[in-house]
């Protein structure tokens, strides 16, 4: 398996996950076939689109072998909020949590991604953070996962 | 130059040759001839040339201070002494199961279960599987056929996207079998099977191993091995298994030093804990078979440590001076840091309650995930003793395998693991 794989994988995960349904009614991808826009330089439309990226490049994770050795990489889940000037920020936060708490359950859980060939594991990859942007219209959470898998 | 970070290890069960340490018979050393080798999935980290030398220290009289050389304890053979090291390894496993069954036929096949079957009796269910014909309780089901569960062997079902394992106390008409599932096993439901590891007094344990360590211009072949200590961790990348292995006679070939092969992973699933249950049960009471109830605890943390005492049966027939490495002792530990104390636990060690306790593994699926189960689970530490190691104030329960009588073993099958007071179930 390539660790491409396990980012497609994780873009069919997220959707599955229940959104809160305050701030977003669903999750969705941000254009998976070729992106206009990087995620954080959108500045309008619904809450809940999201992106899979790589933030670490896979690292050996230690298996014996001649060859085809296992891998540790990490990648985040990033989902965009937007936050209309008359919207409760209270409530934006709730809605946040709540998301991050459904989709960390979503990923993580090894009986929805354990037939994947060659996928050890996908792990919650620390807490997840929050970016403020334009202006303070839009807010960008990051919700890190490890992944350990065998390459090939 | 050889580089150290590749390498690997082999093993084989000696029952396909010699036996024990697979002595040539017209020489009395070890050999690897008739041996099968499988490479084994596991960490490279703790791979380094096993052993240390079988010498006596010398303590002739002598008119200076000088050292005498340490006599060396072993044999002669073609006017040389030969070469003879003692001593254990560790090896550290990800936990991973038979899965579809094609990189392994059996788990007889796989490498892990060979390291695991050399000190536990290992039970082969008589299919991989079965549907309920009707359902009874969260505690029986009525099989399609009956003569698939024998008393003592785990049993998995998906339920609600869950694993769930439960081990059979009975096998009548209707399976009756403990701790309960959260459910009845509805009609035409797939319950899987398992290989089932156990010890119990009388049986003994399975063959023993041959192990294959080599990295870049170095090999040694560790012969007569039994595992004398398993402990099961689970870090958030899955469950491992750390085994120390006790080797009756180690030496090298470092001539040869090749790693032989990528390790044949087994088609299962990495075992997690994520998305399965730990379950205890009230007190087991003396209701036999037994059908006890479950409650599910949430865990931060949770640790397998199975001791086993080998004693070396003796002989000076050969090199390896023993006929074997018997199992004499084993004692199950399990170690439980649950995030939220109850009070049901409390009383545990001055009550002297003792409860089935269970660790199951998932994922769901064919062949899938694990569980660990001691029937009869005596507390040795006081749970009202709140552990603080945390920011939050935590329940340690300190867990033993104790006397369990409540499977109900008449008409078993000869070999099943009925009555045994710690089991694993590997999922078939």
């Amino acid at each position: 398996m390539s660790l491409v794989s396990v980012v497609n994988m994780v873009y069919d995960q997220v959707p599955l996950a229940t959104a809160s349904g305050e701030a977003a009614l669903s999750f969705y991808p941000w254009d998976t076939a070729g992106p206009s826009m990087a995620l954080e330089q959108r500045a309008d439309g619904d809450s809940g689109c999201f992106d899979v990226v790589v933030t670490a490049l896979p690292v050996d994770d230690g298996a014996a072998a001649v060859s085809a050795f296992r891998y540790r990489a990490t990648i985040a889940v990033r989902v965009w909020y937007a936050r209309g000037t008359e919207y409760d920020r209270r409530l934006l936060q709730g809605a946040i949590a709540t998301d991050c708490a459904a989709i960390v359950a979503r990923v993580a859980n090894p009986n929805n991604w354990a037939a994947a060939e060659d996928l050890d594991a996908l792990m919650p990859g620390g807490a997840p953070t929050t970016q403020v942007l334009h202006d303070g219209a839009a807010v960008l959470v990051t919700i890190p996962f490890t992944v350990i898998y065998y390459e090939g | 130059m050889a580089s150290k970070h590749i390498t690997g290890v082999r093993v084989a069960l000696e029952n396909q040759a010699a036996g024990f340490a697979n002595v040539d018979s017209s020489t009395g050393i070890p050999s690897v001839s008739g041996l099968t080798f499988k490479a084994l999935e596991l960490d490279s980290g703790d791979i380094v040339p096993p052993g240390d030398p079988a010498t006596v220290e010398r303590t002739d009289a002598r008119s200076d201070w000088y050292e005498l050389p340490p006599e060396p304890d072993t044999i002669w053979s073609s006017g040389a002494r030969v070469r003879r090291r003692t001593g254990s390894f560790t090896l550290r496993c990800p936990l991973r199961t038979i899965g579809s069954a094609s990189a392994y036929a059996t788990y007889a096949d796989m490498p892990l279960h060979m390291l695991l079957q050399s000190s536990l009796s290992s039970w082969t269910p008589a299919a991989a599987s079965d549907t309920v014909s009707s359902a009874v309780s969260a505690t029986r089901f009525t099989p399609t056929t009956l003569g698939r569960w024998e008393p003592g062997q785990g049993i998995a079902y998906d339920l609600n996207g869950r694993r769930e394992w439960s081990f059979v106390t009975d096998d009548p008409a209707n399976v009756f079998h403990s701790p309960a599932f959260s459910a009845s096993a509805a009609t035409s439901a797939t319950l899987r099977t398992a290989q089932t590891l156990f010890y119990r007094a009388g049986t003994d344990p399975g063959y023993s191993v041959c192990v294959e360590l080599s990295g870049h211009n170095w090999q040694s072949y560790a012969y007569g091995c039994r595992v004398s200590q398993i402990k099961v961790a689970y870090p958030p990348s899955g469950a491992m298994v750390e085994m120390t292995v006790q080797a009756a006679f180690i030496t090298d070939a470092s001539a040869s030093g090749v790693v032989a092969a990528n390790p044949t992973r087994a088609d299962g699933a990495r075992a997690h804990f994520r998305g399965s249950y730990a379950v205890v049960t009230g007190t087991i009471g003396s209701t036999s078979p037994a059908e006890l109830a479950r409650t599910r605890v949430g865990l931060d943390e949770w640790t397998l440590t199975v001791d086993f005492t080998l004693t070396p049966v003796g002989h000076s027939d050969d090199i390896v001076g023993m006929a074997n490495l018997e199992v004499s002792r084993v004692t199950a530990s399990l170690d439980l840091l649950l995030s939220s104390p109850s009070t049901t636990y409390d009383s545990d060690l001055w009550a002297q309650t003792q409860r089935s306790v269970l660790i199951g593994l998932g994922p769901v699926g064919a062949g899938n995930g694990a569980a660990f189960y001691i029937p009869a689970a005596v507390e040795v530490a006081d749970p009202l003793k709140r552990d603080l190691g945390g920011d939050t104030v935590r329940q340690r329960l300190s867990l033993r395998s104790g006397l369990w009588g409540l499977d109900d073993g008449a008409g078993a099958d000869a070999g099943a693991p009925w009555d045994s007071p710690f089991r694993i179930a590997l999922a078939l």
